[in-house]
């Protein structure tokens, strides 16, 4: 696939050079607070948008990230692991559920595929929900542990503040982004691009359809279940709340206005609403919902392919503004 | 030895038969041809092979071996390629990218390999490109590279598909219908085309309407009619034969069909 | 305690059926999944409310008059909202989430986030076989029924009806035949979110009332309009009575709170293995075992 422009290099050094920095710029608890919902949630929307490359909208991703996340925590409070090998641990686990469930449902497709997972994706949740032991049930789980870094005598990291975090939630966001980024420009990202165009076709030529939609799934499946435990270590509580439609539903929207055919466009939407939702319009609660409603319908209604498409339409747009400018000034028709 | 068997295949959907006890064997090397009339089950035929449809009865035996409703990637693996009726394209693909897609199958780069993109990974990636290359050269369409399939126009896209099916390395070329559409300077090209794969190696089977691709390039051919083999054998006896006609004209009675 | 719970699913069964096939008249005509028809069902509510309760209007006046400007409204929308989205699944349904939004914000707004009460229109209640029910619930059982039975005699028997089925069928061969598919869908949509208001209007006495009521109404509609399949409107009305009937039973002889689970299971296990419905046509296609 093609190599990455130059701006692009440049533009995306640029600006992780500068969230490296922030903490330094602005050590305020409430803006790192922001920022690591926005690493948590990029991951969780990115990694939907991976599975989305073969055509599957999966709506038991957040279920599963639940999954990850409710395995850290029994992992770390109840046979008292570190969270270090459990968030590994519980990616794992996810990701079997989630090739349990994906096995099942994969004989569907498209629409279908996507309330089969609605409802599978629900049926887990509901396990969370319904068994107070061991995961809490409604009340949810408080006092979940944090990370520690304790090396005696070489390293020692408090994760007393937000900055630690902060750090945590933007290197696994990091290392998560890179790895889809290397798998779709790969032969293997072609494939899962070739099932979503015409998965007939890509068959007749020896694609494994069924074996390569379950591979998007699940390395979507693993890297959400690793997010997810995070987010337990992060916020310390975990509720079945956390994971239900509303989230679901919010994953799709931060997607479809954002855009789906690129890594990026999951980051852009995320990014947008949460600044919205949290920073400008923190005040308006009320109107909160109904301005992420309008801007989804607006950019349904004006941007199919969501904000990722804007610059390919805009700057050709402008190119051709700036050709007949110049064409006028030197005066004649073209 | 024949290259492929078809062996009493029997298809029904619920009441309707659609192959009827279809027997005939395909020759490393032939070029043969499948006609009828519409519904006369050519398509289903071809489905049967591959493995989109799995057949009520009977076999299918490629290179010896069984691989009667095996899935369509499989029998694509185990040599058999496929065009399709009606346009298959990656619309949103490159002409390239589609055929280093169609190449894959043969670079033998694992589901691991690619994820971790070693070394040997882009070596193999390298060639398989390489492959890619020159078989665009090798049908007429490097040309047009770097442009999106779905701009192509109707012939090359045809080509596109002959091509494609082709790249799996495929000993077994089945082609449904691919003039379908094509004016008849396209048509020559394409008769040229399938002339040439042939020559290199490949055995065709070519389900076509047109007699005059069929007879200008089929060793023997094979006429169904309602699901039935009514006919075989070469062009000239296929062409004369009494039930082909009344197939596609209708008897006396009938008037024309 | 049986009559109990058969009297229960009766009425639940009403109320589902009286939601749902709104639901599966808009999908079968537009092929647009509402996620907003349970925002449809709350605006029903809020007009019962805001006539009976607020304004004093007599019940049967608020529900008429209510139903009717909820229909216009949900033209309205049809017409502005979906009608570019028309066929298409996705897209369709995401721009109804945003819709979900809009409404409930609304909502929220002119009448505010508190649970409202609405004064009873029947008091008392009556004890059938040992089962007591008030008065409010059992009325709404012959009303719902009547609407029901009503909807589905328009459909079959008018000729607006029979063009809103051509429609859902073959839309191109019920245009060729000279039927306005602008027309059927604002048929279909004005009649099956009337229905869905007329649901909120009845339930309002007796549930609460925000503008939130709508998100665990929709939630059931969806699962049994997919479970009844998605074009029939027998297999609804069955399917509505299996939830209905099913959840007064787990709720009467085990306990409620397995109620989304047992119903997720189900509509897992309908779309994996019938992904056409109880009712619905198969949709296993020649050959081709997926969608």
């Amino acid at each position: 696939m093609a190599k990455p422009k130059k701006t692009t290099i440049i533009g995306v050094g640029v600006l992780l050079g500068f969230l490296f920095i922030l903490p330094g710029i602005t050590a305020h608890t409430a803006v790192l607070h922001i920022m690591i919902w926005i690493y948590v949630y990029s991951v969780l929307c990115g990694t939907f948008r991976f599975a989305t490359m073969t055509g599957d909208w999966s709506f038991a991703h957040v279920g599963v990230m639940a999954v990850g996340a409710y395995t850290s925590m029994l992992l770390t409070m109840k046979l008292g692991w570190s969270v270090w090998p459990s968030m590994v641990v519980s990616g794992l686990v996810a990701l079997v559920v989630a090739l349990v469930v994906y096995s099942l449902s994969l004989v569907t497709r498209a629409v279908t595929f996507f309330w089969v997972t609605w409802a599978f994706g629900e049926m887990i949740r509901q396990v969370f929900a319904r068994f107070e032991v061991p995961f809490g049930g409604h009340k949810g789980v408080p006092g979940i542990p944090g990370p520690v870094i304790s090396i005696p005598g070489i390293l020692e990291i408090g994760f007393e503040t937000q900055m630690s975090y902060y750090y945590v939630g933007l290197l696994l966001a990091i290392a998560i982004f890179v790895l889809m980024y290397l798998i779709e420009r790969s032969r293997v990202g072609l494939t899962f691009k070739s099932i979503n165009e015409n998965w007939e076709l890509a068959e007749s030529l020896g694609v494994n359809v069924f074996g390569y939609r379950l591979l998007a799934l699940g390395i979507a499946s693993f890297l959400v279940g690793v997010n997810g435990s995070f987010y337990a270590h992060w916020i310390h509580f975990l509720s079945p709340a956390d994971f239900g439609i509303a989230f679901g539903l919010l994953v799709l929207l931060y997607v479809v206005v954002g855009g789906s055919k690129t890594i990026w466009g999951p980051v852009i939407g995320v990014t947008l609403f949460i600044l919205l939702g949290r920073v400008f319009l923190s005040r308006l609660e009320e109107y909160i919902m109904a301005v992420y409603g309008l801007i989804l319908m607006v950019t349904l209604a004006f941007f199919r392919e969501g904000l990722e498409s804007l610059p390919e339409r805009i700057i050709p747009w402008l190119k051709e503004g700036f050709s007949r400018t110049r064409k006028e000034a030197r005066g004649g028709t073209s | 030895m024949a290259l492929l068997e078809i062996r009493e295949i029997t298809k029904r959907f619920g009441g309707l038969t659609a192959l009827d006890q279809v027997s005939f064997d395909i020759d490393p090397g032939e070029i043969m041809g499948l006609i009828g009339p519409n519904g006369s089950g050519k398509s289903t035929l071809i489905n049967v092979i591959t493995g989109t449809y799995k057949p009520t009865d009977g076999r299918i035996v490629f290179k010896g071996r069984d691989v009667t409703g095996l899935k369509p990637h499989v029998t694509a693996r185990a040599g058999i390629g496929r065009s399709f009726q009606l346009s298959a394209l990656f619309k949103e693909f490159t002409v390239l990218d589609t055929m280093r897609l169609a190449f894959h199958l043969q670079s033998g780069v694992g589901f691991c390999g690619a994820v971790i993109n070693t070394r040997t990974t882009a070596a193999k990636e390298k060639e398989t490109d390489r492959k890619a290359m020159e078989f665009l050269e090798f049908l007429g369409i490097d040309h047009a590279r770097d442009e999106l399939t779905k701009t192509l126009p109707h012939g090359l896209e045809r080509l596109l598909g002959v091509g494609m099916a082709m790249a799996t390395g495929g000993e077994m070329l089945l082609l449904d219908e691919p003039v379908t559409g094509m004016n008849p300077t396209e048509t020559d090209e394409m008769m040229q085309m399938i002339r040439a794969i042939r020559d290199r190696g490949a055995t065709i089977l070519v389900v076509e309407h047109n007699m005059r691709v069929i007879m200008g390039l089929c060793d023997r051919i094979a006429a169904l009619n309602f699901g039935q083999k009514i006919a075989e054998g070469t062009p000239d006896h296929v062409r004369e034969h009494r039930e082909v006609i009344e197939a596609y004209l209708g008897t006396e009675e009938e008037g024309v069909a | 305690m049986l009559m109990q719970v058969l009297a229960n699913g009766l009425m639940l069964s009403l109320i589902y059926a009286l939601v749902s096939i709104g639901l599966t008249m808009i999908y079968g005509v537009m092929h647009i999944l509402n996620w907003a028809h349970g925002e449809i069902v709350m605006l029903g509510a809020m007009g019962a409310y805001f006539f009976f309760a607020a304004r004093g209007l007599p019940f049967a006046a608020s529900l008429v008059i209510t139903v009717i400007l909820v229909g216009l409204l949900s033209v309205l929308i049809e017409r502005i909202v979906f009608k570019p989205m028309r066929g298409l699944h996705l897209p369709s349904f995401i721009m109804s989430m945003g819709l979900v939004y809009v409404l409930q914000a609304f909502a929220t707004v002119t009448v505010g986030v508190q649970d409202k009460m609405l004064p009873s229109v029947l008091t008392g209640a009556v004890n059938l076989f040992g089962a007591i029910l008030p008065k409010e619930r059992v009325m709404l059982m012959p009303i719902a029924a009547a609407l029901t039975v009503g909807y589905y005699l328009f459909l079959e028997k008018t000729r607006y009806g029979r063009a809103i089925r051509a429609t859902s069928m073959d839309e191109v061969g019920a245009a060729l035949q000279g039927i306005s598919v602008d027309r059927c869908a604002a048929i279909a949509m004005g009649t099956g979110s009337a229905l869905a208001a007329a649901a909120g209007c009845l339930l309002a006495p007796i549930v609460k009332v925000n503008p939130f009521m709508g998100e665990a109404i929709v939630f059931k509609a969806f699962i049994i309009v997919f479970v009844g399949g998605r074009m029939s409107l027998v297999g609804t009305i069955l399917a509505a009575f299996l939830l209905g009937y099913t959840e007064s039973l787990v709720a009467g002889y085990w306990d409620p709170v397995w109620i989304p689970m047992i119903e997720m299971a189900v509509l897992a296990a309908v779309l994996l293995f019938r992904p056409g419905g109880l009712v619905g046509v198969e949709i296993k296609k020649l050959g081709a075992e997926r969608e």
